[in-house]
């Protein structure tokens, strides 16, 4: 019976997997009367008070646009700045093209703290500081050498006789790369739009120092709940629940494509 | 008149030159097939017609026009790839009309020419079709069909059916030869495969290593081969090439292949040869035969032999003998029963004896 003793392992591990988030969920729906005072696994008293006061003071919805707002720049920024990167380095050679692609890798390898202090003072010498484009640069340093990894693997993919027979059949090449070969990688575009999405989405660091008040992300705004009356639990799980919610809807899109992307396209 | 010019044409990469100061001229409405092992620059030369790679030097030019700073679609010539290069989103009748709505050429006049190419590769029913749909010889129709649309003085073929298989690829050859019978163009075609070069062409130009070793009709090519390059490359199984000496003989001069084994040279005005000079004697698998008993040949020898190894082929038999110590591929026909071990008389047809000078590989007879 090894299949049984399988499913049995998988359902444990879904239910400590699922666990933490289902407790959110379950916070999320209670006053924090009944959360402090009873232990139960689910709401007696079901109520979306927390979501209303969320969705209504724009002290808390501004956070979920703020984060929207430089997440969605960074994507562009990285996708359009990653395309033509990554389709010089798949179709041609020159001087260190290897150890350069090498390199782009090797700035995901320093953690973002490392950079905090440089950008904070950078970025307030320009006057970027508490502005969406601020945060939304910053994080090209971690997604655009991504987005240049996956998507040179996916235009690897792609044959050079695709771009050669295009020049004899007369396209140039902006058209041929907007009609064409757009086209054709539309997949890794897709999962590095996803990539970059999800690394912004969650990066709090940065996102944090460089705000204050016009562009603040909602996670920085969360640990706003912490009081002297203490901590807003309610709400302060409503508002995870809400964060977790584009994630899950971005996975949704690229789902069937995710392993090719974490590939890095070379499959 | 679109005849195809190279002169001088050189192709570097770096300082390292592949093709080497070539010329070429391919007249109008010929069919050329540039043929030669793999690295061998006919693929670059190819290429530097359409414009894909930069000419290092020299001049190329279609149609009577220099074309070396002309963009490859300025070229007026069509090619088709080895991997077909279909565009994958499109459909069948997307991927041939889509370089004619670059051209701007008017919409009816687009619809009839893609009509009339698909009645010719009989592609009508699959207009629809995407590339993935199709199988890989219908592709291969396809890329075509996308050539043939758009009228062009040149045709350029780069190893259209190298992947395809045995069978298909034999009809596509047929399909091609077709092709040129109606389209009345100029094609210059690349291919590994002498069978391929034989059939197709008006003329089979042979390269080695950026160097064109020989240009000729497929016949003058196979029966005169320039040198030992051409000599092996073309015709399968390849011609026989053995080391030899010559010698003076008692009748005329011979060539000594072992110590048993020694064969006269039939005598040619003009032609002799210094004693002991090192060579090569070429003979075609079929001019080396099993003997039976009449001799009609003008000029023959007759030897016997050892059978190694058996090759049926169907319709004849390769035989890999030994004779007198030197190892020769004889063919005999089919049915023709034939055992290892057996002992042959075989008779060599001298008429059609090649002799290369060892050192300088050329034809001296």
């Amino acid at each position: 019976m090894k299949f049984q003793k399988r499913t049995i392992g998988l359902i444990i591990y879904f239910v400590l997997l699922m666990l933490p988030i289902y407790w959110m969920l379950n916070m999320s729906l209670r006053t924090n009367a009944d959360i402090l005072s009873a232990f139960s696994f689910y709401p007696s008293a079901p109520t979306l008070d927390n979501y209303i006061k969320i969705f209504t003071d724009e002290s808390w919805y501004s956070g979920y646009l703020n984060s929207f707002y430089y997440v969605s720049m960074n994507v562009m920024i990285s996708l359009l700045t990653a395309l033509p990167a990554a389709y010089a380095f798949s179709r041609y050679n020159f001087l260190g093209d290897k150890h350069l692609f090498f390199w782009l890798l090797t700035n995901r390898m320093a953690p973002p703290a490392v950079f905090l202090l440089p950008f904070f003072q950078l970025y307030s010498t320009f006057n970027l500081i508490d502005t969406h484009f601020a945060v939304a640069l910053s994080h090209c340093l971690f997604n655009v050498p991504l987005a240049v990894w996956v998507l040179e693997g996916f235009m690897s993919g792609v044959p050079r006789e695709i771009d050669e027979m295009a020049y004899i059949d007369g396209y140039s090449f902006p058209r041929f790369f907007l009609t064409i070969f757009m086209p054709l990688i539309r997949t890794g575009i897709g999962v590095t739009a996803f990539f970059c999405f999800m690394f912004s989405w969650v990066e709090l660091l940065l996102a944090r120092t460089l705000t204050t008040t016009a562009a603040k992300p909602i996670a920085a705004i969360m640990t706003r709940t912490v009081s002297a009356s203490g901590l807003d639990w309610g709400l302060l799980a409503a508002a995870g629940v809400l964060t977790i919610v584009p994630g899950a809807l971005v996975i949704w899109f690229v789902r069937n494509h995710l392993a090719k992307g974490f590939a890095l396209g070379r499959v | 008149m679109a005849n195809v010019i190279l002169k001088d044409v050189v192709k570097r990469y770096g300082k390292l030159e592949v093709v080497h100061s070539i010329d070429l001229h391919v007249a109008d409405k010929e069919f050329v097939v540039l043929v030669g092992p793999s690295g061998c620059g006919k693929s670059t030369t190819l290429r530097m017609i359409a414009g894909l790679e930069d000419i290092s030097g020299g001049t190329i030019s279609i149609a009577d026009r220099v074309v070396n700073d002309l963009a490859p679609k300025d070229r007026d010539a069509a090619m088709v790839f080895q991997n077909y290069a279909l565009y994958p989103h499109m459909n069948v009748y997307k991927n041939m009309s889509f370089g004619l709505t670059l051209r701007k050429m008017p919409k009816d006049e687009i619809d009839r020419r893609v009509k009339e190419a698909a009645a010719i590769l009989e592609l009508s029913e699959l207009l629809q079709r995407k590339p993935h749909e199709l199988s890989g010889g219908q592709r291969q129709r396809v890329a075509m069909g996308r050539a043939i649309v758009r009228h062009p003085s040149v045709y350029l073929f780069d190893e259209p059916l190298s992947n395809l298989d045995a069978k298909l690829r034999a009809q596509m050859r047929l399909e091609i030869k077709l092709l040129h019978h109606n389209v009345q163009s100029t094609i210059i075609y690349v291919t590994h495969d002498q069978v391929e070069a034989m059939t197709l062409a008006d003329r089979i130009v042979v390269m080695r290593d950026g160097y064109i070793e020989q240009v000729g009709s497929p016949l003058d090519i196979f029966q005169n081969p320039a040198n030992i390059f051409v000599a092996g490359f073309i015709g399968s199984p390849p011609m026989n090439l053995v080391p030899a000496v010559i010698e003076d003989g008692a009748v005329g001069q011979a060539l000594r292949l072992s110590d048993s084994l020694s064969l006269p040279i039939p005598s040619k005005p003009d032609c002799q040869f210094k004693s002991g000079l090192k060579v090569v004697m070429g003979l075609r698998t079929e001019d080396l035969f099993i003997d039976h008993g009449e001799d009609d040949l003008s000029f023959s020898h007759c030897v016997d032999g050892l059978v190694k190894v058996v090759e049926p082929l169907g319709s004849e038999t390769n035989l890999h003998m030994d004779l007198q110590g030197v190892p020769l591929v004889a063919r005999c026909e089919g049915r023709r029963q034939v055992t290892v071990g057996d002992h042959l008389a075989m008779r060599l047809n001298l008429q059609h004896l090649h002799i290369f000078d060892a050192a300088t590989e050329q034809s001296i007879y």
